[in-house]
């Protein structure tokens, strides 16, 4: 999965609401309900969307998924972050120079 | 950038530049300038989208297939200088203006 495809997963208010809640830490699916005013189906189709993106991992205990923040899945954007969060700074700069530059 | 803004988890620059917004507006557009300094990557195509004069624009940034936005705001400051703020923003995420839920960047770092 690319950057592209995980910020089109994440443009969905309710599933960044869901990663917010996990990165408090593991919960169930009942658990991630509260608070929200969504179906079961609806919150088992964002989970879906989550894992498959690799954003969101999930455990199984007897009959109970929990679901965790997966950190790796987040490598895309972080390289997309990091390479903008050097790449503008030095433009920055070049716009400086070319400001000396300029007659008045 | 020293005098960058510490917003580790989002792609927002400050600083202030020592000229007058309208020099420095003429530097953002005038294409000669704009090469000098944007040095624009082989594989991102930028396309103009809104255009306040002197003091907001925003580029439609296209690397490969990957759509996201940057916009500049300039603002005057103290002794003809101009303040300058670039933000990058991904297309698919809505304006932080737009919605009362904290930046999914900030929350990713976070994460």
């Amino acid at each position: 999965m690319n950057e592209t495809e995980i910020f089109k997963v994440l443009s969905d208010p309710t599933r960044r609401a869901i990663l917010e809640r996990l990165s408090a830490g593991e919960a169930t699916a009942t658990d991630l309900r509260e608070g929200f005013t969504i179906t079961q189906p609806a919150m088992s189709q964002h989970l879906a969307v989550l894992r498959s993106a690799g954003l969101v991992s999930e455990r199984r205990e007897g009959r109970y998924a929990h679901y965790r923040v997966d950190p790796e899945g987040f490598a895309p954007l972080h390289a997309w972050l990091a390479r903008y969060r050097a790449f503008w700074p030095s433009r920055i700069d070049n716009l400086k120079d070319v400001l000396r530059e300029m007659d008045q | 950038m020293s005098d960058a803004q510490d917003g580790q988890d989002d792609l927002v620059f400050e600083t202030v530049l020592d000229a007058p917004p309208e020099k420095v507006w003429r530097a953002l557009t005038i294409p000669e300038y704009r090469d000098r300094w944007l040095q624009r990557p082989d594989d991102v195509s930028v396309e103009l989208e809104t255009v306040d004069a002197n003091s907001v624009l925003t580029y439609r940034w296209t690397e490969r297939e990957e759509v996201s936005r940057v916009t500049i705001e300039l603002t005057p400051a103290d002794n003809g200088r101009t303040g300058f703020r670039l933000t990058h923003a991904p297309l698919v995420i809505p304006d932080a203006a737009n919605t009362n839920e904290p930046m999914p960047v900030t929350l990713m770092c976070a994460a």
